[in-house]
């Protein structure tokens, strides 16, 4: 009975210790929102002030051969395979603090798959997240969302990523405050209202329009980081519209092949815009097709070198120098390169996913020509379009402010 | 009394025990208020924003110097230049308690050396934390 | 029945529920030094949003010539001394934007007030500083914690003003580096 009168004291107290203790992890459970608050915060850094990370000393042969290394200095939205990246992050560069690229913001949320190709495609999963951006062993929950607060493109949608799961009631958090940086729209150019490119006057190569894309002009280091056209990173897009109000069925000037036609006997299709100087009125209906039948690209004293090193995206080799991602020709999608004639009613579009940093440099001097076919209908056009900044050549790109939160459990 | 060592002691070894644990959990649980503590005031105390923001801005003076300075004040250029090195040293020693300084390199082709390359240097203390960048160059 | 034994089982008891109520009240007693309204979360936060906010209005939206005057919302808000703007557009675009999906600031964003103020060097040679007019609420009086967020901008020329008064006559009608400094606190 002594016993039970000791053992009785002992197991009361102990039930009074055991009330207070719960109290004590409420206090638990409360007070560490503060460690999810400095995970989140480093979370927020990482995505908006560090341009992310590749695989140190990527290596891949040259052109299947071996001996030859070079290294892959590609960033990691440019990667095909996600294990080469070692951290997520979505700033332009080192020192463009909250800068984002638009480009590392759809790769990031997943917006594009980690292939340039949609079947060989493979998006980020919960597990990349964790390992490339969260950083731990302990299993948190998460929320990563970015909206846009000043309109993006005129007529896009409104922005709004989201990665993980719902906010639960308790959660770390950061708010960060961003500029996103959207990618030119290219050159849209309507050869209509550019006459410039009209090829009217003697003696000059017909049937070649080229693009002009010029290192030295691009990079140049007067302009801003945020403002650069970064054809190594972003898209390149080429629209060619208004082809047909170049058409003559009769020969060219200077480019006597066919017999029949003498300078005095020039005829051009009268589209509106009157006659070119030296050109009678083209009498019968309105030609419609052009024929494209080339589209090379290289430097320009050899403009052809490197069309064999374009693909398209599907079949991308890590050492191409551009991978294609739509050709298209009047709404027809045609596979790169370019075999046999194909008409050209209105329109053509190159898109490319962006020009491998190898071949378009600072140093480099490129152009993209497009060669129309030399006989009847011919296509009047001539001369060489810039790539640069200047407003009327090419949409610039331009940068919307945002918002991205991140929320950690 | 010789019997309470063979056998009543395990009562109070319980209660020892006990209090063990409940200490041991108690440390945990300060540690980890401490951690997020520590950490707040670690991003607080570390003058990330600060640092960055010079940097902007000196970078932006440098360009101000090299680009249009001597050409919209040619006489007052080293003088502007000179007022620009105060205020951003006295207002940042006024308002930030930090000791900046900072130093463009002066070259001869419009403050570009011939081999076309301007170079920065920065440097922050704040009495806790010391930045020195240097050189920053700039392809000019 | 009463011996020395039976005693010894109580006041061993007795000990024992002592000792653990003892320590449990030592360990609440001390962990309760660190109750989360004294730590510095908040704060950390409001200082991330506050020079972010200031460091996104001071760039950019479109290629211009990297000096060409008032080419950020910051530059020309401060060189035409533009209160209401520069309120509106901090609070209305960026800190209480009703977008957020988790509302940790915003929710209490009516509470949250701001002042910001404009350092520079006058002809004295020494630091001088004029309020940006806040037509939505008063001063800082310095009564509970404050955030204080700066960002450096460079103006061409003395900011002008509409209503007279508010820029100091020694400031330098030149190029010249100022501090935009915010206050931020809970009202």
């Amino acid at each position: 009975m002594d016993f039970l009168v000791g053992f009785t004291i002992f197991i009361l107290s102990l039930i009074m210790v055991a009330n207070f203790v719960p109290s004590l992890l409420v206090g638990l459970q409360r007070t560490s929102g503060i460690d999810y608050d400095a995970v989140a915060y480093r979370t927020g850094v990482v995505l908006v002030e560090d341009p992310g990370e590749t695989n140190p000393a990527q290596q891949f042969p040259i052109g299947g051969e071996i001996s030859s290394y070079t290294m892959d200095w590609r960033p990691w939205e440019l990667r095909v395979d996600k294990d080469q990246v070692s951290r997520f992050g979505l700033a332009l560069a080192r020192d463009t603090p909250n800068i984002l690229s638009i480009n590392k913001i759809n790769k990031f949320f997943g917006c594009t798959t980690f292939s340039y190709s949609e079947s060989l495609g493979e998006g980020l999963g919960d597990s990349d997240y964790r390992e490339k951006l969260l950083f731990s062993s302990y299993q948190y929950g998460y929320n990563i969302t970015l909206q846009n607060i000043s309109p993006m493109k005129p007529g896009e949608p409104l922005l709004h990523l989201s990665i993980g799961e719902p906010y639960p009631a308790g959660y770390g958090y950061i708010r960060r405050y961003v500029v996103i940086k959207q990618n030119s729209n290219g050159a849209a150019i309507n050869l209509n209202q550019r006459p410039e490119f009209n090829a009217t006057s003697d003696g000059q190569p017909v049937q070649k329009f080229w693009i002009h894309l010029d290192g030295s002009v691009l990079y140049n280091k007067s302009i801003d980081t945020p403002f650069i056209l970064d054809l190594q990173r972003e898209p390149l897009i080429i629209n060619i519209s208004g082809l047909h109000f170049l058409l003559n069925n009769s020969d060219s000037p200077g480019n006597n092949t066919s017999p029949i036609a003498c300078k005095s006997n020039l005829t051009a299709y009268n589209s509106g815009q009157g006659v070119p100087p030296g050109f009678r009125e083209w009498n019968g209906s309105a030609p419609t097709n052009a024929t494209l039948t080339r589209v090379d690209f290289g430097p320009t004293d050899n403009p052809q070198l490197w069309t064999t090193f374009i693909h398209s995206c599907d079949a991308v080799e890590l050492n191409d120098a551009m991978c294609v991602k739509t050709l298209s020709i009047d709404g027809n999608n045609y596979q790169f390169p370019l075999t046999g004639g194909v008409n050209v009613a209105d329109m053509i579009n190159l898109s490319a996913n962006h020009i491998d940093a190898e071949y378009f440099n600072q140093g480099s001097d490129l152009v993209i020509t497009f060669t129309f076919q030399n006989n009847p209908p011919q296509t009047l056009v001539n001369g060489e379009y810039l790539y640069d900044y200047n407003r009327t050549n090419v949409t610039q790109p331009f940068l919307s402010t945002g918002m991205l939160e991140v929320g950690i459990w | 009394m010789e019997s309470l060592n063979a056998e009543g002691q395990w009562i109070i070894m319980m209660g020892f025990l006990v209090s063990l644990g409940i200490f041991f959990l108690a440390i945990i649980i300060s540690q980890s208020t401490l951690v997020g503590q520590t950490t707040a005031e670690g991003v607080l105390e570390f003058p990330k924003n600060d640092i960055q923001d010079l940097r902007h801005d000196i970078l932006e003076v440098e360009n101000f110097n090299r680009t249009q300075c001597p050409s919209i004040y040619p006489t007052r250029c080293g003088f502007i230049m000179d007022n620009i090195t105060q205020e951003i040293k006295q207002i940042s020693l006024y308002r930030k308690s930090a000791i900046v300084n900072y130093n463009l390199s002066v070259g001869t082709p419009p403050l570009c050396g011939s081999d076309g390359v301007r170079t920065v240097s920065i440097h922050y203390n704040n009495g806790v934390t010391a930045y020195d960048e240097n050189p920053i160059t700039i392809y000019c | 029945m009463v011996n020395e034994r039976a005693q010894l089982y109580t006041m061993e008891g007795i000990a024992a529920g002592l000792i653990m109520l003892l320590t449990t009240y030592l360990v609440l007693g001390s962990t309760s030094v660190y109750t989360p309204g004294d730590t510095h979360i908040t704060d950390m936060q409001l200082e991330q949003v506050g020079s972010d906010i200031l460091r996104v209005m001071d760039t950019p939206r479109n290629l211009t010539d990297s000096l060409q005057p008032n080419r950020t919302d910051l530059e020309l808000i401060v060189s035409t001394t533009n209160g209401n703007g520069f309120y509106w557009n901090f609070t209305h675009d960026y800190l209480c934007n009703p977008k957020a999906v988790a509302k940790e600031i915003s929710v209490e964003c009516t509470d949250i007030q701001i002042n910001a103020s404009i350092w520079y060097v006058g002809n004295s040679n020494s630091p001088g500083s004029y309020l940006l007019p806040n037509p939505y609420s008063g001063g800082y009086l310095g009564i509970g914690p404050g955030v204080r967020v700066t960002h450096w901008i460079h103006t061409n020329g003395k900011p002008g003003s509409a209503s007279s008064g508010i820029v100091p006559g020694d400031m330098r009608n030149e190029p010249q580096e100022v501090l935009v400094e915010v206050v931020m606190w809970k009202a």
